[in-house]
């Protein structure tokens, strides 16, 4: 979902930009062009954050729906405006939430930075073969990436679970006596949001990969240059828009993750996604969580506009 | 490659000449260690480098593409090289590179990115950078193609001056012969994978050894024939294409009724509309084409067998003035010593 958000931002800019360098003059048809996304965006995404902020500032009360009004007109015709800033003063005082956040932002950033490491190795490891090769290489990353999260994450509780197979594997070979708990911590929710989020650093970094130009690879051979600094000295640095689009891609995409760390996490695995989770529909405190929702859709944004700004994401 | 034997004189600009997959890159890749010869030995300096790796040879290449680090300013570029250089030490890289600056005429530069440069100065900024280690061997894969040509005229002749005060060896692979012919002192003409002929412009051109190598350099023509007279220094050839005899002066022995090529260069063959005084070595035609070239006419001749020779004319005279027009019946003639016998 956040991919999609990301990408009707910027594809209609790049339209345009493209449209106006072809024609000239395109002011009119760039106009209309723009307008779908634009709707869209206002559609679906803009008034849902509208009504997302005006719940957040009202207050629980058991009824249908389950907050009160923050709009009212009083019998003097005055509009009435009651922002209730409770919610936001528990995320910040309350060491649950607190503690929520950051559990998944440490999540989160461990697993971008693992999922960076082994993507770049995976994508430069492709770029490195026969061209002939690579869209099968690249289609087998893709099959992962089109199979269903849950299955995935299914197939890893599986693995992993006491009676499972790593498990069976390893007392049959003699190596334990007793399970072990591969389950229930933050452990278990990176390795599941690593496997999960990889391709999302493959694509990117590949593509740039792919481009950076044989020539200036082997002019730094020819200068001298062992191929192992050719690799730090050229080819990193020339993929580094790669890496920043897949690193922000995992980053905002998986802060918010609910389904691994709910699987995958166990009861003590506390993050935002999961808090998210307790408090719609087992507390039903609709304002709580659209201020927790609130806070998180900045903290997701923010990656977003920093990529926005590097211009990257054209890849 | 077939067969290649050649050795490259220390401090001299040699060219390797040839249509595109002749293989002069395959073997400047070669010499440059990113292509391994699968027999063969390559010395540089009296030292086997067959097996070495790019980045150990004293050998620079300067790409066709630049191959600029497009993340690095002009002075990171160039420094490049000399970081990795163990015998040059911290406080001499910024001399180096203003030295090599200096010598391709981009001083002040330095921090600009590739990307702000004009394809003449990325040309240069890839000299300069190729030059600073001071290689033995400097390898120049089509240097000036990506340059428009007055340009790539005034940038033959800077670097020719460049490589004569840096004295290093340079190897230069062209698919343009005029370049070839005016910076190289050697040219080695290539076509498919074997070296044909090896020699100064002035031989290559005058006495091509071979058919392809007189039609690659410059303007020719050809004319099939049978030898019916062979003496001590001349043959006479006869051939189906003219009624006339070719007598050709040539030191060695082509035996009785060999087939050859009679070649003749268009700037030899004189025209006139009066019948020369010699017995061989003149025909006539008629005029069908004359192009215009401004300070040189090409005319086209059509001769009776059908067979068009082409004879070119410096225009002392303004083009009002001529005296051969279209469809005149003129002479053609050329001296004995112009011509060339060639057997393969």
């Amino acid at each position: 979902m956040i991919k999609n958000r990301i990408f009707s931002v910027s594809f209609p800019a790049k339209q345009k930009r493209k449209l106006q360098n072809m024609y000239g003059q395109t002011k009119n048809s760039s106009f209309w062009l723009g307008i779908i996304p634009t709707t869209w965006l206002v559609l679906f995404f803009i008034a849902p954050l509208v009504i997302v902020l005006q719940i957040s500032f009202s207050e629980t009360v058991f009824s249908v729906p389950p907050y009160t009004e923050i709009f009212a007109w009083t019998k003097t015709h005055f509009l009435q405006i009651t922002l209730n800033l409770q919610n936001y003063f528990s995320l910040i005082k309350d060491s649950y939430y607190k503690n929520a956040f950051l559990n998944s932002f440490a999540i989160s950033f461990m697993s971008t930075f693992i999922c960076i490491v082994i993507g770049y190795m995976i994508a430069y490891a492709i770029s490195q073969v026969s061209p002939r090769r690579r869209p099968l290489l690249i289609l087998l990353v893709s099959i992962s990436f089109w199979t269903s999260l849950l299955i995935r994450v299914y197939s890893w509780m599986n693995l992993l679970s006491p009676q499972g197979f790593v498990n069976s594997l390893l007392m049959k070979l003699g190596v334990i006596d007793s399970h072990i708990h591969f389950l229930g911590n933050y452990y278990a929710v990176s390795l599941g949001i690593v496997f999960c989020y990889l391709p999302f650093v493959i694509f990117p970094v590949y593509a740039v990969l792919e481009k950076v130009s044989a020539s200036c690879i082997e002019a730094a051979e020819d200068l001298g240059a062992h191929p192992f600094r050719v690799f730090w000295a050229i080819t990193v640095p020339l993929s580094k828009s790669g890496i920043l689009t897949g690193g922000v891609l995992v980053l905002a995409a998986t802060i918010g993750e609910f389904v691994i760390p709910e699987l995958l996490g166990g009861p003590d695995a506390i993050t935002i996604g999961r808090v998210l989770w307790m408090e719609f529909f087992n507390n039903l405190d609709w304002p709580m969580a659209c201020a927790m929702s609130i806070v998180l859709a900045f903290f997701t944004i923010i990656p977003i506009l920093f990529l926005k700004d590097k211009s990257v994401i054209v890849n | 490659m077939k067969n290649i034997s050649l050795s490259i004189n220390k401090g001299e600009l040699f060219s390797l000449l040839g249509g595109s997959g002749c293989g002069k890159t395959t073997l400047l890749r070669m010499l440059a260690g990113f292509e391994k010869p699968s027999s063969g030995k390559i010395y540089i300096d009296g030292v086997d480098v067959t097996d070495w790796p790019p980045y150990k040879r004293p050998v620079n290449l300067m790409f066709q593409s630049y191959a600029l680090f497009p993340h690095m300013n002009v002075y990171q570029n160039i420094a490049f090289g000399l970081k990795y250089d163990n015998n040059i030490k911290k406080g001499e890289i910024d001399d180096r590179v203003s030295e090599v600056l200096g010598l391709v005429q981009l001083s002040g530069f330095e921090h600009r990115k590739p990307d702000q440069l004009s394809g003449g100065q990325m040309q240069r900024v890839a000299l300069a950078r190729s030059l600073a280690k001071r290689p033995k061997l400097l390898l120049l894969d089509e240097p000036l193609a990506a340059l428009d040509k007055k340009l790539r005229e005034q940038t033959q002749f800077e670097l020719v001056n460049i490589q004569e005060r840096v004295g290093i060896t340079f190897i230069m692979v062209t698919h343009d012969q005029e370049e070839a012919m005016t910076m190289s002192s050697r040219i080695g003409v290539m076509e498919d994978g074997r070296v044909l002929q090896v020699g100064d412009p002035h031989d290559v051109y005058e006495f091509p050894n071979s058919r392809y190598v007189a039609r690659f350099i410059g303007d020719i023509n050809l004319f099939d024939g049978t030898v019916i007279e062979s003496g001590m220094d001349y043959v006479e050839v006869e051939s189906k294409d003219t009624d006339c005899l070719f007598h050709v002066e040539h030191t060695g022995t082509i035996p009785m009724g060999a087939e050859v090529t009679v070649a003749i260069r268009p700037e030899k063959v004189m025209i006139s509309t009066i019948k020369p005084n010699q017995s061989k070595n003149w025909t006539s035609g008629i005029v069908k084409e004359i192009a215009y070239l401004g300070d040189i006419s090409i005319y086209h001749i059509a001769l009776q067998s059908g067979r068009t020779i082409k004879a070119t004319l410096p225009n002392l005279l303004r083009m009002s003035e001529r005296n051969i027009e279209w469809e005149d019946v003129v002479y053609l003639f050329w001296r004995a010593e112009n011509n060339i016998i060639l057997t393969s």
